[in-house]
């Protein structure tokens, strides 16, 4: 018994160090920071003076800042219809592309892919183009249609519906993970449900949707942690404009960080973030114990 | 043994790491130590020595200065290393404050964004130029032309040093006033004249928008500061620190921009002006003929040069409102500055007073009809000894009182961001911008109180 302990604590032993360097990198680039900025969450700093400690003088001028709420209100938005919208989006498209019966399914399954693989900035300027108010190529397809296509990216009404549509272009890594959610769903359900008379919307909300349940849960977290992180293409495409709705809030962040020297500031803002991150995917937890599926 | 091997080998991993972080991290402090001091030591001599550069040029201006740097190692011995940073020399995008707060800054920094510059000047970022403005041939800036003193000092010190600077000018179509029945020689001096011209000129078909006489906020009219300036506030005022956006002036800007908006539905103006190509474009709406009237700086002349040669037109200096900054301009200047902690602050010197020979300047004239700094340097310039009526103009403008650089405050960057905002906000929800404007200069009165 004596010596199975001191293997064992041998053993703990030699697997610390052997990811001591692991955490001597956590602890120095990670959890120094994240401390570090707690404290300036506290404090006047703009990085080149010395920084004053004012309390909770930023978090105070944070609830009064109108821009603040805007950002949030704007990231919200994002959260609740792009991942709501690309979600449904990524599913319906798994589901087709895991129909064998469709011909030239892997190259379907590349096509769907290949978006991710564009970069960020060159997608945002591809995007520019395609929703050009005049020619792009969607007011295009609308006018085909003998619909009148809106201002897209200049109008502060469809600039964030625009970014949702560039998001359902770009969800092909989920896209991959459903399918291969789909793909551990054993057929005999399906088979069984045939024979009991379900037809196709049946099998897909008694059995997909729940037997998926995990994998939408995996995925809808990701996206919302993404949302809060949606950065570059704002910065590229709109800038925030027009009439702030497209400032998110990492784009808001930024600029008082880095362009109005309010590190002080910015660091509230991101424990703010932080926190409001946490209750939600807490709160997508709850729900998928409640509603999902488990073994 | 199994254990000492594990025990040893994890000991041995982490310390490699450690020792090879610190050594590299040492590595490069050691080396830059040493080149300083070696040369420090050398005496006055600063061949071999190396200069670190930060510019802000891309494309073709990359070019022009990748030359211009060669000139001057090949002149002085003195080596540069240069990185560029597009848009600005990493002021926007957080690089120069993030080298400043790690020790590692250049030596030289150069911005297409004075007020940017101004702003780190105002945080105690930058080290004076004061002990070189001599040696450089300048004269604590007393020669500079008067828009520029304002931008040079901030607490009586002189921190950022201009290269050369742009006006803008109304660019307007020839033959579209001809058509329109006016008077080409007579173009718009005033705001009210401004307003009329622009509606002659606009052709409106069913609702659609063919072609537009005028829109304020299209090209350098899209600048936070642009109207402001020319309306005549004052925006910020150094003496008593304080904003001053609530004038009537500041008010009528947006008033009057939103006349436009409302005018010609703001939805159906954004559309038409959103499809726009960029200034380097053949796409421009000025060279598409799209908009009869632009605001823009003197690179346009270059511009429509390469891209829309047959496009027949005159350039006037900017229309003013009665009280407005009449026959001046906006200047959009390149400035130099160096960062706090600069190793090499004499090598930076070196570097300036090369820039801002004439011989080296010239290029930048020529192509781009940017101005120099001091009114004397204008006659030796191509486009004055060819008698070019665009750079008269633009000589005129550069040498009134009623050109500077606009919204030089310690909040420069924050306040140009929130006019862009309030712009938006006033034309697109038609409010009133007074209670906007006093919000906007409350809250960041405040800032600057703070200090």
């Amino acid at each position: 018994m004596n010596k199975k302990m001191n293997i064992a604590r041998r053993d703990f032993r030699n697997a610390m160090l052997f990811i001591s360097l692991w955490i001597i990198g956590v602890i120095a680039f990670k959890l120094y920071p994240i401390v570090i900025s707690f404290y300036y969450s506290l404090t006047d700093y703009s990085v080149v003076k010395k920084s004053e400690f004012i309390g909770f003088g930023n978090y105070n001028a944070l609830f009064h800042d109108p821009l603040f709420y805007k950002s949030l209100s704007n990231t919200f938005y994002m959260i609740c219809l792009g991942t709501v919208c690309s979600t449904a989006a990524a599913i319906a498209i798994a589901v087709l592309l895991n129909n064998k019966g469709i011909k030239g399914l892997s190259f379907l399954r590349v096509v769907f892919f290949i978006p991710t693989l564009v970069p960020v900035v060159i997608a945002s300027i591809l995007w520019i183009w395609l929703l050009q108010p005049d020619n792009g190529i969607i007011n295009e397809v609308l006018g085909f249609f003998g619909l009148t296509g809106p201002v897209w990216l200049a109008s502060p009404l469809w600039a964030k519906p625009a970014f949702i549509l560039m998001m359902v272009w770009s969800s092909g890594t989920a896209i991959i993970i459903y399918l291969a959610g789909l793909q551990e769903i054993p057929d005999s359900l399906y088979e069984s449900a045939s024979i009991d008379g379900a037809g196709f919307f049946r099998k897909v909300f008694s059995i997909t949707l729940p037997l998926l349940s995990p994998v939408i849960l995996f995925n809808v977290v990701t996206s919302v942690i993404g949302i809060f992180q949606w950065f570059a293409e704002p910065l590229i495409m709109t800038n925030g404009g027009p009439d702030n709705s497209t400032l998110f809030y990492s784009l808001n962040l930024y600029r008082s960080a880095f362009q109005y020297f309010k590190m002080g500031y910015a660091s509230a803002m991101a424990w703010i973030l932080l926190v409001i991150a946490m209750i939600i995917i807490l709160i997508l937890f709850r729900l998928n114990k409640r509603f999902g599926y488990s073994e | 043994m199994r254990k000492t091997v594990s025990v040893l080998t994890a000991v041995v991993l982490t310390t490699g790491l450690v020792a090879g972080c610190s050594s590299g991290g040492g590595g490069g402090s050691t080396g830059s130590g040493t080149d300083t001091g070696s040369t420090g030591g050398s005496g006055d001599s600063k061949a071999g020595r190396t200069l670190t550069y930060w510019s802000p040029f891309s494309g073709d201006s990359q070019k022009w200065d990748q030359g211009r740097i060669e000139a001057f190692t090949k002149k002085t011995g003195i080596k540069v290393d240069v990185q560029f940073i597009a848009p600005d020399g990493g002021l926007s995008n957080g690089k120069l404050l993030a080298a400043i707060s790690g020790g590692t800054v250049p030596d030289l920094v150069e911005t297409s964004s004075p007020s940017r510059g101004y702003n780190f000047a105002t945080e105690d970022s930058l080290m004076p130029w004061d002990p070189y403005l001599a040696d450089i041939g300048f004269d604590s800036g007393s020669q500079a032309l008067p828009g520029f003193k304002d931008l040079m000092k901030y607490d009586d010190k002189t921190y950022l040093l201009p290269q050369d600077s742009n006006v803008l000018l109304l660019y307007y179509n020839v033959d579209m006033f001809k058509e329109a029945g006016l008077d080409p020689d007579k173009p718009p001096k005033t705001i009210e004249e401004l307003d009329q011209y622009a509606e002659k000129l606009t052709k409106v078909d069913n609702g659609k928008i063919e072609r537009l006489g005028f829109v304020p906020w299209v090209d350098s009219g899209a600048d936070p500061f642009t109207w402001l300036w020319m309306f005549g506030s004052k925006i910020y005022d150094p003496a008593t620190k304080k904003l001053e956006l609530t004038d009537d002036k500041s008010v009528n800007v947006f008033k009057w921009m939103n006349s436009y908006a409302q005018k010609y539905d703001p939805a159906k103006l954004k559309s038409f002006t959103s499809g726009f190509g960029g200034m380097f474009s053949p796409d421009h709406p000025f060279m598409t003929g799209k908009i009869a009237m632009t605001v823009t700086g003197n690179w346009f002349t270059n511009a429509l040069k390469i891209y829309a040669p047959k496009v027949n037109y005159k350039v006037a200096k900017i229309p003013v409102p009665a009280g407005g900054r009449e026959g001046g301009s906006p200047l959009y200047s390149n400035v130099f500055m160096i960062p706090k902690g600069a190793k090499n602050p004499d090598l930076a010197a070196e570097f300036v007073k090369f820039a801002l020979t004439p011989e080296v300047n010239m290029d930048n004239f020529a192509q781009w009809r940017s101005i120099p700094i001091t009114d004397d340097k204008f006659d030796e310039v191509t486009w004055t000894k060819e008698g070019d009526p665009i750079y008269k103009i633009e000589r005129e403008e550069a040498k009134s009182e009623n050109s500077g650089h606009p919204g030089l405050s310690p909040v420069s960057s924050e306040l140009s961001d929130a006019i862009t905002q309030l712009m938006d906000n006033v034309i697109y929800n038609n409010k009133d911008p007074k209670p906007l404007l006093q919000a906007l200069q409350d809250k960041l009165q405040a800032e600057i109180d703070k200090g």
